[in-house]
């Protein structure tokens, strides 16, 4: 497994174990996980529901509560032991160093306030920026999700579910992160507003060079937007290595399993480009 | 081909919107019509709100068409008044949900969920009978005789999907319509729901509108494909036709989102670098209508839109 380090890495997970205790004794939600992220990588951990990759995530964020307890390893981030902060030193990374963004993450925007608002409120409370410098931020920020910059004094409703999760990522943006993590980000969204927004990742990616770990149970969408991809099983890696190699030559029987559960209708329906189809 | 068990004909559906003393009128169906066939399966594929689902509800008439007209059997369902022929036409066709946690009931066992449905709809004379009848349903949807004693939450996912699919046989369905009935389930469960879903189909004769945002599992069960957009269809006919040679600009559009774990991102960015823009695009053009359809296979047919020059006088 030495496809799990990489030679510049911004994240160093070392034989991690995440324990849930409880009455009937305890769960080993993620045992013995080791793999680094690299600086600008997008980093992808798959499995089905239960294999423990979202307990990863939120163990990186040290957001993970009880009966979840880190009950082995270290995680270094850019140099810090992570697990050593105090609580208030970890509140400053969060977000400010580590965004996260997940699944219903649209649902995650305040109802009763305008998104402009929730905008300044992370810029005010990390960045202490007025509402004014907060505000002409935030529109660039919409500018690189594509949403109009009058809509800023809308509130979460008047946006559909795709736009909201491009709110959502532009929020996380907005303190310059060194690490986005996005657990399931498209999952309940449709395949075309998924295509734009991961198209948008990626090519914000390259400008703002942030690493990324991306969550999914979907292997075909992983191997195609990661560098990396490890996959899971219950909380055990059982294979790591690169995405063209998960695809190409998958070694362990589960991954294989994996690729055979899932039809393809690229082997039916050759690739378009609707760019073309638009400007003939 | 033989009759269709449902026919659903230029069905409109409107719905009144926008609050208190509003007028506002919101077509969620514009002109559908299609067929379901005695052991065929059609798939409705389209994104979230383009009215697939509204189509389910007008065919269990839990809402009626503002026009047009949906026939079971050569039967107006708006004339199925009755009683008895209610009771009647719900056993014959039924829904299976994409939640299969939410309809099954938590408090009671799987036995429960099953001996009622036998019981309301008279499958059954005597105890014997029921017990033989358990036995045989838990057979034909693959789960162990010993999951009757068991509550919906201790199977999983796929289990209570199983569960949810012999329900709807329990009362002798002729039609099933499934409704996202795997976007909830793990990968490597959802192709055994869809097995499940064919077998039913190709041995019992079942007929399925298979509802579903995902292109390729409907590539996987359904002979027939309606792409829908905006509560109209735009393309439809045989499956493999229109993902060999769609035509629509929106059915385009959705077959170029599916994700290809053969072609990377780098890639996709370096040939389609304004994608959003031109996806924009089309959702604008596909949603104005323009009079016609045209014939492009033997079963394949497709709306026309603006822009076309040929289509455009």
């Amino acid at each position: 497994m030495e496809q799990a380090f990489h030679p510049e890495p911004l994240v160093s997970v070392r034989e991690l174990e995440v324990t849930y205790v409880t009455d009937q004794g305890d769960f080993r939600a993620v045992d013995n996980v080791s793999f680094d992220i690299g600086k600008s990588e997008i980093f992808g951990l798959a499995g089905e529901s239960g294999c423990g990759k979202s307990t990863i995530a939120f163990a990186i964020n040290r957001l993970h509560k009880p009966p979840a307890l880190i009950t082995h390893g270290e995680i270094h981030f850019d140099n810090l032991d992570l697990l050593k902060l105090s609580e208030r030193e970890m509140g400053i990374i969060r977000w400010k160093e580590i965004a996260m963004v997940f699944q219903s993450a649209m649902n995650s925007l305040n109802p009763v306030l305008p998104v402009k608002e929730q905008f300044a409120d992370v810029m005010r409370h990390h960045l202490g920026y007025s509402n004014e410098q907060a505000r002409i931020r935030a529109e660039k920020l919409l500018d690189l999700v594509n949403i109009p910059r009058d809509r800023l004094s809308d509130y979460p409703h008047q946006f559909s579910g795709g736009m909201r999760q491009r709110l959502v990522i532009a929020i996380a943006l907005s303190l310059n992160p060194k690490l986005i993590i996005m657990d399931e980000p498209t999952t309940a969204l449709d395949v075309v507003v998924q295509r734009e927004i991961l198209q948008q990742i990626y090519q914000l990616r390259k400008e703002f060079d942030f690493s990324v770990l991306f969550i999914t149970h979907d292997l075909a969408l992983m191997t195609q937007l990661c560098d990396r991809v490890a996959v899971m099983r219950k909380g055990k890696i059982v294979e790591i290595n690169s995405a063209r190699e998960i695809r190409n030559n998958p070694s362990h029987s589960y991954t294989q399993q994996l690729w055979a559960s899932f039809p393809n209708i690229h082997e039916e329906a050759k690739h378009i480009r609707v760019t073309e189809d638009i400007s003939a | 081909m033989s009759q269709p068990i449902i026919e659903v004909k230029s069905v409109v559906k409107e719905f009144l919107g926008g609050g208190m003393g509003s007028k506002e009128v919101f077509r969620a169906l514009n002109n559908i019509s299609f067929k379901l066939y005695k052991g065929r399966t059609l798939a409705l594929v389209g994104e979230s709100g383009c009215g697939k689902s509204t189509c389910a509800r007008l065919i269990t008439k839990v809402h009626s068409p503002t026009r047009g007209e949906i026939l079971f059997n050569g039967k107006n369902i708006t004339d199925i008044t009755s009683r008895k022929e209610l009771l009647e036409y719900r056993g014959k066709v039924q829904m299976i949900f994409q939640d299969p946690f939410g309809s099954l009931n938590p408090t009671h066992t799987i036995e429960h969920h099953l001996t009622r449905p036998l019981l309301i709809h008279k499958q059954v004379s005597n105890k014997k009978e029921l017990r033989a009848k358990l036995e045989e349903l838990l057979t034909l949807v693959e789960l162990p005789i010993s999951d009757l004693r068991k509550f919906p939450h201790q199977l999983s996912g796929g289990q209570r999907q199983r569960v949810n699919l012999a329900r709807a046989i329990a009362v002798g369905a002729e039609v099933i319509l499934a409704d996202e009935p795997t976007s909830m389930l793990d990968v490597s469960i959802r192709l055994g729901v869809l097995n499940l879903m064919k077998e039913m189909k190709e041995k019992m004769g079942i007929g399925f509108l298979y509802i579903t945002h995902d292109l390729a599992t409907a590539h996987y069960i359904a002979e027939e494909t309606a792409v829908m957009y905006r509560g109209r269809i735009v393309e439809w006919g045989d499956t493999r036709s229109i993902l060999r040679n769609p035509i629509h600009p929106y059915t385009r559009l959705l077959i170029s989102a599916v994700p290809d774990p053969d072609l990377p991102f780098h890639q996709l960015v370096d040939s389609e670098p304004n994608y959003s823009l031109s996806a924009d695009k089309i959702r604008s053009l596909s949603l104005n209508e323009v009079d016609g359809y045209r014939q492009i296979d033997e079963n394949h047919f497709v709306v026309n839109w603006e822009n076309e020059k040929e289509n455009v006088a």
